[in-house]
């Protein structure tokens, strides 16, 4: 019997390969309410066994994936079949896997090769129990992340079979047990490359203010604007000015990843915000996650970083529908037979539009564009996504004088992040103990407890809700904003000043109602 | 004018399906012909008295000879046999119907051969066999000027329709137009704003508001001047009716004063027609790098009349001279400021927004200041509180996005000579600037025309 794990989404479970071999007519059976790929293993693992110069028995060969209620599907589990297989002909021994979890993949020469998952395996064995990972070697940085368990990599069956015959004392010496190093990871991954740098950015102040507020509160933003603005350049900019990941953000979006087959040697861990910017030609299981055995989408690879959806009227209104509920629940739950899977997906929504089909309003020498056409071609972002963008930004064509002059000193990312970071602190401390984390997060009656506002501001908000025929949900978005920038300010009040700053970043309602 | 035989013209004018060449003909026909002795007992001169009397006959003359005049007015082979039958079935209305449905719409009609229709419409190269109107006509004795332009205008083009319109209105000159989106419209309802008279002619039927978005436009000129249309209530706004109403435009009026135009485009179309029907020609000049004000431009260099400033308007119908008693203007415009759907109240209170814009910069531009006004460049706004420096950097015809503002208002910042800007506040920033201009904002002083760009008001 032999211990091995499988995922469903990012949570793991394990599950129970026996094996046993008996009396009968010459046969391979397995059983457990697997389907036809899981099945695949047994073939597998006969040839190499043979070619490892194992020859096996010609008995009747059983073997069951317990618990035989839950349906096994896209799971690999060549290498413990293998190690039953093993234990059975007596060339291992049951008393070395108690507490062990095996997995891998096994090549028909022997080899064993790297399964997806293994980090969320490895953390879920740590929780039951398990003392000893046998996983791919590949796959060893990736367990070896978690704390409190002792993980080993193997290369080869061979390599096994050599490593647990060798004492006990000896098989740390044999092949020692993977180990990394995590203060050192993120500290490289600090001095690594860097995201582009605002500094780098001629200009657009407002725009950079408003990535400041999105970062510090977690606002989602759209940018409107004519083509060859800098708007990707600004939106690229974003995760350099978010805080640098904690260790528990990695563990989730690498758990993320490692399910989706994308942590690769050398990168145990995701240890810079995910930026991810799809095409518009995406399709829906693509953006949103699912597939027969469904794997996570762009939300889930994008979780605690950004999205960026350039082009964004360009993408189906099907597809951007499929985003909303995403947008408020922050996982995404994909239901199939065999179960739910559940990916988280908290991310900054960026986006980026034309301000009409040709893209050049509102400069009368270039657009000729009609007043139906505009609205058609911005009507295909969908209002509920739209109220779910906080800020909403223009981005105007750049003078001749700012790509020509000398280059004042422009603000660079770094002290940027300091602000926003102690923005992050102001929120933390503000929402202790309850389960919001950021501003954006807050509902109505949230913004009532912790956006208390004076006299004047309640004055000033009056003023522009009836000047410019607000709904309710602009004027929340209003308090939610000025709330973020009031700590960008290291205020806790917020002020008129914010409530206006607030209220030039809803021009998404002005797209909505066209102009 | 308006006998009994005035309802078989109305019958006449509203069969579709046979041409207004083909109305002519068939009236000409039916008034030089014996028949008229026969059937009204009396000659064919009455016919120029009282054109009814053709249209009767085509009503009640049997349809054999009915068949002749058919013939006499003319062989067209083609739709000659739909033309015919639509003459028959119409033979089976009754005009008395046709006149209570349009007066049950309140709709009048004239026709061109009757007494009343204006002269000038009837003399150009291809007339309206009538005209269809709700409100009233232009008499064809006032004076009367098109003002017409892009339907998709740029700010410039519709500050200037207003001023033109207004101060043309104003003084009793007629504005005709087609009620168009764009400087049609803002021209017609300016003249109206400021007490003045106006006339749309429509490339549909007079009982359709097209575009929809003129609805109040539409309502207001049935008070104070009219709505306009050569083809019968009902008919829908295509494509192909819109050119043939242009010369209409032109037809009713003495003078033609284009505002902006495209190189190519449909304003310029009327400008032909204005040309052969002998009309003068006025034209906007603006920046040779607007492509709005290209037409404009060719125009000029073509021959038309170049047109600043209304005072050159008001010189074509009155002689020169005719630069007017200011004050009695400035109450013009007071009133007309006040008057509904001109926008917020407090606004008409400012001398700026009453007098002209342009006229004001004029003048500031022709004293030698250091800086004292603005017309929206940098260099204007270098001291004083901050919403008059911003209210300075902006004009009223670009719109400028914020990101410029704040720039712009930093650059001047950093260049005013030390001592002034002692006076002034601290550095702008994106905060405080942001402020200021929601709050010019609220009070109405500028309006964000598109998302992030802002124009003072």
């Amino acid at each position: 019997m032999v211990t091995t794990g499988a995922v469903r989404g990012i949570s793991s479970y394990l599950l129970r390969v026996e094996t046993n071999i008996s009396s009968g007519l010459p046969g391979f059976n397995m059983v457990g309410f697997m389907s036809g790929e899981v099945r695949e293993a047994g073939e597998r693992v006969r040839v190499a066994l043979k070619n490892a110069g194992i020859r096996l028995p010609a008995a009747r060969i059983t073997v069951n994936l317990a618990p035989a209620d839950i349906p096994k599907r896209g799971i690999v589990i060549d290498l413990p079949v293998a190690v039953g297989e093993l234990i059975c002909m007596e060339m291992l021994r049951q008393e070395d896997f108690e507490d062990v979890l095996v997995a891998g993949e096994l090549g028909l020469n022997g080899e064993i090769r790297p399964v997806r998952g293994v980090l969320p395996m490895v953390q879920t064995a740590k929780e039951q129990g398990i003392r000893l990972c046998i996983v791919p070697k590949e796959n060893l940085e990736e367990g070896a992340v978690v704390e409190g368990i002792k993980v080993v990599g193997m290369r080869s069956l061979n390599e096994l079979i050599m490593y647990m015959t060798t004492s006990p004392r000896k098989r740390d010496q044999a092949v020692p047990p993977g180990k990394v190093d995590l203060k050192a990871l993120f500290e490289d991954a600090a001095a690594g490359p860097a995201d582009p740098d605002f500094s780098e950015v001629r200009g657009q102040a407002v725009a950079k203010k408003a990535m400041e507020i999105a970062a510090a509160g977690f606002h989602n933003l759209l940018m409107t604007g004519p083509p060859g603005t800098g708007k990707s350049m600004l939106a690229k900019c974003l995760p350099g000015i978010m805080p640098p990941m904690t260790l528990e953000e990695s563990m989730e979006i690498s758990a993320v990843y490692s399910v989706a087959g994308l942590l690769g040697q050398g990168e145990p861990l995701v240890l810079r915000r995910p930026f991810l910017a799809p095409h518009h030609s995406i399709t829906r299981t693509a953006l949103v996650g699912g597939g027969i055995i469904p794997m996570p989408g762009q939300i889930s690879l994008a979780h605690r970083g950004v999205l960026f959806l350039d082009e964004l009227p360009e993408f189906g209104r099907e597809q951007l529908d499929l985003l909303r509920q995403p947008l408020e629940d922050h996982e995404v739950t994909i239901v199939r037979q065999s179960g739910s899977y559940r990916y988280p997906s908290r991310f900054i929504l960026l986006g980026a539009c034309n301000p009409c089909p040709c893209g050049h309003y509102p400069d009368r020498n270039r657009c000729r564009c009609k007043p139906w056409e505009i609205k058609r071609y911005l009507g295909r972002i969908s209002g509920p996504l739209l109220d779910r963008m906080d800020l909403s930004i223009t981005v105007p064509r750049a003078r001749i004088e700012d790509l020509q002059s000398a280059g004042g000193k422009e603000e660079g990312s770094a002290s940027v992040r300091a602000r926003v970071m102690e923005a992050c602190e102001r929120q933390q401390y503000r929402f202790r103990g309850t389960g919001l984390r950021f501003n954006a997060d807050m509902g109505a009656a949230d913004l009532e407890k912790f956006c208390p506002l004076g006299e004047k501001e309640k004055g000033c908000l009056k003023d522009l809700f009836e000047s410019e025929a607000m709904s309710v949900r602009a004027y929340h978005r209003i308090i939610r904003v000025a709330r973020t920038i009031a700590d960008l300010e290291g205020t806790e009040r917020i002020r008129e000043d914010h409530i206006y700053l607030a209220y030039t970043y809803r021009q998404g309602d002005l797209l909505r109602f066209g102009r | 004018m308006k006998n009994t035989n005035h309802k078989y013209l109305c019958w006449l004018a509203g069969i579709r399906g046979i041409g207004r060449a083909k109305k002519y003909a068939l009236l000409r026909a039916a008034g030089e012909t014996s028949l008229f002795n026969i059937f009204f007992s009396v000659g064919a001169a009455a016919f120029g008295q009282d054109p009814g009397l053709a249209a009767r006959l085509l009503y009640t003359a049997p349809e054999k000879e009915l068949r002749f005049l058919w013939g006499e007015a003319g062989a067209n082979a083609q739709g000659s046999r739909e033309g015919w039958q639509a003459l028959l079935q119409a033979r089976r209305q009754d005009p008395d119907r046709v006149v209570e449905e349009l007066a049950h719409a309140g709709i009048s009609f004239i026709g061109a051969p009757e007494e009343g229709f204006p002269q000038k419409l009837k003399e150009i190269p291809d007339p309206p066999f009538g005209i269809y109107y709700k409100g009233s006509m232009p008499s064809g004795e006032e004076p009367a000027a098109a003002v017409i332009g892009a339907r998709l205008a740029s700010g410039y083009g519709r500050e200037q329709a207003r001023r033109f319109g207004r101060r043309i209105g104003a003084r009793g000159i007629a504005v005709i137009s087609g009620m168009a989106r764009g400087i049609d419209g803002i021209a017609q309802k300016a003249a109206l704003d400021a007490g003045g008279k106006s006339y749309a002619v429509l490339g549909c039927g007079v009982d359709i508001c097209y575009p929809e978005e003129n609805r109040e436009l539409y309502e207001r000129l049935q008070q104070q001047g009219g709505v306009l249309s050569e083809y019968p209530p009902g008919m829908q706004p295509i494509a192909r009716l819109f050119p043939p109403r242009n010369r209409i435009i032109s037809g009713l009026a003495d003078l033609v004063l284009v505002i902006e135009a495209r190189k190519r485009s449909g304003t310029l179309i009327t400008v032909d027609m204005a040309l052969e029907q002998g009309r003068e020609v006025y034209a906007l000049p603006g920046r040779v790098s607007d492509a709005l004000s290209d037409g404009c431009n060719r125009l000029i260099r073509q021959g038309a009349g170049p047109a600043t400033c209304p005072e050159d308007i008001l010189e074509y119908f009155f002689g020169t001279g005719s630069g007017e008693n200011e004050a009695r203007e400035r109450n013009v415009e007071k009133a007309a400021a006040k008057a509904p759907g001109q926008g917020r109240g407090s606004v008409a209170d400012q001398p700026e927004t009453v007098m002209d814009q342009t006229d004001i910069c004029r003048q500031m531009i022709d004293k030698q200041n250091a800086g004292q006004q603005g017309d929206g460049t940098p260099e204007c706004a270098a001291s004083g509180p901050l919403d008059q420096r911003i209210l300075r950097l902006l004009s009223t015809e670009d719109e400028k996005h914020i990101e410029r503002i704040l720039e712009e208002i930093k650059e001047i910042s950093l260049s005013a000579p030390p001592a002034e800007s002692a006076d002034t506040e601290d550095p702008v920033s994106l905060p405080g600037l942001v402020s200021c201009l929601m709050r010019l904002k609220i009070d109405g002083k500028v309006e964000e025309s598109s998302a992030g760009y802002y124009r003072k008001i």
